[in-house]
């Protein structure tokens, strides 16, 4: 995305949630985006998914640029080439795991390869909860279930917004160690959003963010190597000598 | 704790506006039908003022010597003997008094044809000799003064294009025309006593010449100045003990309330609706509390762990309900000022008879209105509100909402109480099919067993409502895909509150198909009689009986000599005393029995065939067949002695419209030798085009225009039309709770949208179009509106059959089921529904996914 800017509001009380950023995740990559609260990642992520429009700038997956699509074409491109994890799972409680699972492709009139359905379902091991409607399964579960979801029509990207936020920390590890392998052995691309250091450490790269403005690239990241860096965001402006 | 609920109230107006709606609906309909009945008594009393004018004491015949009197041949005995006025006049205290004559007189048009309304006869009044105690003003010329002059009311004047100086012909109570010469037109001013009649004003002496006037209907006296006329009128009471004398007051009071009478069944029927209405509104109340209850746990929980006791959220909830009956009574009242004074004003456009008046509003609507409203209200919201007493403090600290799903233990209770409801209500339908006894008895068993069912149905609804949608939901589902199938899952996801929605609908449709099943099945009834009791094609009868005049005999002589007419049959009717009970006896003359008896009576005992001098056949109906037997002798007599012993020769079942005792014709020619036909049947000749027989039954009764011709094609689509114009009523009547019912469709679903706001964010992010999810809301809405319609249809074919069943037991009665009529309902229902879905889709679908994600 290029010189992304979003303002929310007008004139004095006007916010500029994002301040010309730009940045490039790429393709087989598992990004994290971290930032203090209000520095505008998730923002970020809304806007590179297409659920959220920008003030200016642009954004395009792949070679399609999405800024200015209709809400119609953007649902379509939502529907096919982009899959989503959320924080508090969101599965529809009137459906089965199985009917959770497939129904970004029913949306989208497409039928489950029954392969990768497969694949899929094993690595997550939800082979025996498919016929449970959300309300019986465990935190954990409902999570690997909504990854499942996110993965079975093989979009370009995932968007990951907290992932782990509402788990424990080995239902989480399970799940962000999912991610991971699915970018490693699947060649999915994954760009998730976090206030974790742990759960960065997972990420092939993470992207820092402060204010709106971009803050920070690590590469490789360690937990405490995040850490750091995230400590130096939060200080008063550095002062470097040499 | 008042604040809080204050501040809530605040919050939330448009709601509780929304969940006022439904009762607003249901007390304007209430109070409507106060205001109208309120003001049509207002605009009657208005009415009488001009008849009443001057009157101080009013004499008529008690109601006991009318009651007395034959009904045919002798109409003198219903009058004031034409002393009454000396007498009266003698009376110390009397100043004025004066003797009114109303005859009917049949006034023909320039053309010849009777002027008349709906085929009944004008009526004569004798002018008056007293100008102060007359009921009209003269508005042209004069008051007729000669046995040959006449006055005519403005009215009939204006339409028939009469002008002073004309000539009129009128009928004499022989049918032999007179002519008379118009010299005045009168006006009844602002009364519309005799609106929509041929009101023709003779002197006396014309009155009894042509009218057949041998006595006053009514003597009316002005007071002395100075003279009470309550003193008055005691002294009237003791100087005539023979007549009825009421004060003038007590006498327009009287002539209101006679007029208003048959008023006030329009009323209590209007009413029986209104409360239909607010029963449905109760069920939309107690589901849009409940939602709301369900909605607002987190809060109610943070007040509970606050402090708050249970009995104050009790109170909070309850006397959230109060605001909105209070608020649905007040708009309530203001509809119901409009919907009465349209009502009034809407049947006086009808009903040319009633008189206009501005709209009266008493305490009564008002109060009724407000406490109706209040009591509905609250009672709805008592369960939501102990309810909400049972949300644990704990609730506030859960993320997410507590499942709702209802305990075994609940669904077992529940299963237990319809089952036992409906034990009840099916003991009590069967007992009422069963009986043998009166139809009357039998339908009430029938439909309180109905209702006991319909209670097993409400009960039973949360159970059957989720696989009902199930299984409807399939072929959306296969249809439109995705969308429906999300649309099926979310009407099962609170089968309760499905249940309660659906519940008004269920009311509503199952009402009227009900009613519609049994009015067509009274029209189908009506036709199958009318071909089998009168299997003839034209039925003459005079319009004019209260003269006793009858059709003339020559005319059934005329008729047979019509060579394109095949049986003419004479029917004659009279008034007897058949061992001490007075009834009708009626006797058909020889050519035409054929037509009578044989198929279309169906004999209980004896036979038919040959009703010979000196036997007579009786109804079962008849007060006096209890115990009779063929074979058993009765004693019959006449008014004026004559009489006789006859044989019963048979015993028959059924309803007859000429007598329910039948005679030999030379049998009822000895009986009354003077009498005239009352009915002529005639039946066509084999082979004759309905064109020709109209055409030679008109050549012959064309010179009688007070004989009415009526053709039973005509008569069946009369039927037809009254018909449908009763179930569009009642149709119209039940739209008010099928309305509210919607807009509990409407509610609920708003009140879903709300809550649903995030799922609905995930969905559209996941790559539902908005299109899609609106989708989704409106097949949710049709699934239910689908799903109340079919359980209210099923519900009222059933009642509907089982209650004409036994309301016409003898009847043979074909039970008819307008399929095309109740699949209008359905489809009706369910566009309906979809329309009700269409703002609370519109704003689901509205909202952007992010800031709806971020609701919590």
């Amino acid at each position: 995305m290029n010189e992304l800017v979003k303002v929310y509001g007008t004139g004095d009380t006007a916010v500029r949630a994002l301040d010309r950023v730009s940045v490039t995740f790429g393709a087989g990559e598992f990004t994290a985006i971290m930032g203090p609260s209000g520095s505008g990642k998730s923002t970020l992520m809304h806007c590179a998914a297409g659920l959220d429009t920008v003030s200016s700038g642009t954004v395009a997956i792949g070679s399609t640029q999405i800024t200015g699509m209709s809400d119609k074409a953007l649902t379509r491109l939502r529907r096919e080439r982009v899959g989503f994890v959320f924080q508090s799972f969101n599965l529809l409680p009137t459906l089965t795991a199985a009917q959770n699972i497939r129904l970004p492709l029913e949306l989208a009139g497409r039928r489950a390869d029954r392969q990768w359905y497969d694949t899929v379902i094993d690595v997550l091991g939800i082979r025996s909860r498919l016929e449970h409607f959300p309300a019986q399964l465990s935190g954990g579960q409902q999570q690997r279930v909504a990854c499942a979801r996110a993965l079975l029509p093989r979009p370009d990207v995932i968007f990951a917004d907290e992932p782990t936020g509402n788990l424990d920390s080995r239902s989480g590890a399970e799940v962000l160690g999912f991610l991971r392998d699915s970018v490693r052995e699947l060649g999915q691309t994954v760009v998730m959003v976090t206030h974790d250091p742990n759960a960065a450490s997972y990420a092939d790269r993470v992207v820092l963010l402060a204010d709106g403005r971009l803050a920070g690239d690590l590469p490789d990241p360690t937990a405490d190597g995040v850490l750091d860096a995230l400590r130096r965001l939060s200080e008063p402006a550095p002062t470097r000598r040499g | 704790m008042l604040k809080t609920t204050l501040a809530g109230l605040r919050a939330h107006t448009l709601r509780l506006l929304a969940t006022a709606l439904a009762i607003v609906l249901g007390v304007g309909f209430i109070a409507g039908t106060l205001i109208f009945n309120d003001t049509i008594k207002a605009a009657m009393y208005d009415e009488y003022a001009r008849t009443a004018r001057n009157v101080d004491v009013s004499i008529t015949l008690p109601d006991s010597a009318q009651a007395r009197a034959p009904q045919a041949g002798s109409p003198q005995a219903m009058e004031l003997p034409l002393s009454t006025l000396d007498n009266v006049r003698r009376v110390p205290g009397v100043a004025l008094a004066d003797g009114r004559m109303h005859e009917t007189l049949p006034l023909l048009n320039k053309k010849g044809k009777l002027v008349g309304n709906d085929g009944k006869p004008g009526i004569a009044l004798s002018a008056g000799t007293v100008p102060a105690l007359r009921p009209y003003d003269v508005t042209k010329g004069r008051v007729p003064a000669g046995v040959t002059e006449a006055a005519l009311d403005a009215d009939t004047a204006a339409h028939t294009g009469y002008a002073v100086g004309d000539t009129l012909t009128v009928l004499d109570t022989k049918q032999v025309r007179h002519t008379v010469t118009l010299v005045g037109i009168v006006s009844f001013g602002d009364s519309k006593q005799y609106a929509g009649e041929a009101v023709v004003i003779l002197t006396q002496d014309a009155m009894a010449r042509l009218a057949g006037a041998t006595g006053y209907s009514q003597v009316v006296a002005k007071a002395a100045p100075g003279q009470d006329q309550w003193l008055l009128t005691r002294k009237v009471r003791a100087a005539l003990p023979e007549v009825r004398a009421v004060a003038g007051a007590q006498y327009r009071d009287n002539l209101a309330n006679d007029a208003i009478n048959q008023l006030s069944q329009f009323t209590e029927v209007l009413l029986i609706f209104a409360i239909i209405a607010c029963v449905v509104s109760a069920f939309v109340i107690y589901n849009t509390f409940n939602i709301l209850i369900v909605q607002r746990m987190r809060d109610m929980a943070l007040l509970r762990c606050v402090g708050a006791s249970r009995g104050q959220l009790f109170g909070s909830v309850l006397l959230e309900s109060v605001a909105v009956g209070l608020a649905g009574g007040v708009l309530g009242i203001g509809l119901g000022a409009l919907l009465g004074y349209g009502l009034f004003r809407g049947l006086g456009a009808v009903d040319e008879s009633l008189p206009s008046h501005a709209v009266v509003l008493t305490p009564t609507p008002i109060v009724v209105a407000l406490l109706v409203g209040v009591v509905v209200t609250a009672a709805s919201a008592l369960i939501p509100a102990v309810r909400a007493t049972r949300v644990p403090p704990l609730a506030a600290l859960q993320v997410a909402p507590l499942a709702t799903a209802s305990p075994g233990r609940r669904r077992v209770l529940r299963i237990a109480a319809a089952v036992l409801v409906a034990a009840a209500g099916t003991a009590l339908t069967v007992a009422g099919s069963r009986t043998s006894g009166d139809a009357q008895t039998a339908t009430l068993a029938v439909v309180a067993g109905g209702l006991v069912n319909f209670l097993a149905v409400l009960i039973a609804s949360p159970l059957f409502v989720g696989p009902l949608t199930a299984a409807l939901g399939w072929l959306p589902g296969r249809l439109f895909g995705t969308p429906a199938r999300l649309a099926a899952a979310n009407a099962r996801r609170n089968p309760g509150r499905t249940a309660a929605t659906t519940a008004a609908l269920m009311i509503g449709v199952g009402l009227m198909s009900a009613a519609t099943v049994a009015i067509t099945t009274v029209r189908t009834t009506a036709n199958d009689q009318l071909n089998t009791h009168y299997p003839i094609d034209y039925m003459l009868r005079s319009s004019d009986p209260d003269h006793g005049s009858g059709v003339p005999t020559e005319v059934a002589r005329r008729l047979r000599d019509r060579p394109e007419l095949g049986t003419v049959a004479e029917i004659r009717l009279g008034q007897v005393t058949l061992d001490g009970t007075r009834l009708d006896v009626g006797s058909v003359d020889p050519s035409g029995q054929a037509l009578l008896t044989g198929a279309a009576m169906p004999v209980v005992a004896g036979s038919t065939a040959h009703l010979g001098r000196g036997s007579i056949i009786l109804f079962t109906s008849a007060p006096d067949a209890k115990g009779k037997k063929v074979g058993d002798t009765v004693t019959l007599s006449t008014g004026d002695g004559r009489g006789g012993r006859f044989t019963v020769a048979a015993l028959v079942s059924g309803e007859s419209q000429f007598g329910v005792a039948l005679l030999a014709w030379s049998d009822f020619a000895t009986l009354y030798p003077a009498s005239t036909d009352d009915t002529v049947l005639v039946k066509a000749a084999p082979g004759v085009s309905p064109a020709s027989s109209q055409a030679a039954v008109e050549s012959v009764t064309d010179d009688y225009p007070v004989i009415s011709v009526a053709s039973l094609a005509e008569w069946r689509s009369e039927i037809n039309q009254s018909v449908d114009s009763l179930i569009a009523a009642v149709a119209a009547l039940l739209g008010i709770a099928v309305v509210i019912a919607l807009i509990g469709i409407m509610n609920t679903l708003s009140l879903s949208v709300f809550e649903r706001t995030r799922e609905s964010a995930m969905i559209r992010a996941l790559g539902l179009t908005r299109g899609q999810l609106r989708a989704t809301l409106l097949i949710e809405a049709l699934l239910m509106g689908v799903v109340g319609a079919i359980v209210g249809l099923s519900f009222g074919l059933l009642y509907g059959w089982a209650t004409t069943r036994v309301m016409f037991t003898g009847f043979a009665a074909e039970v008819t089921v307008p399929v095309g009529q109740l699949l209008g309902y359905l489809a009706i229902a369910a566009v309906a529904a979809v329309a009700a879905a269409v703002l609370p889709a519109r704003r689901a679908a509205r909202a952007s996914i992010v800031s709806a994600m971020a609701e919590t």
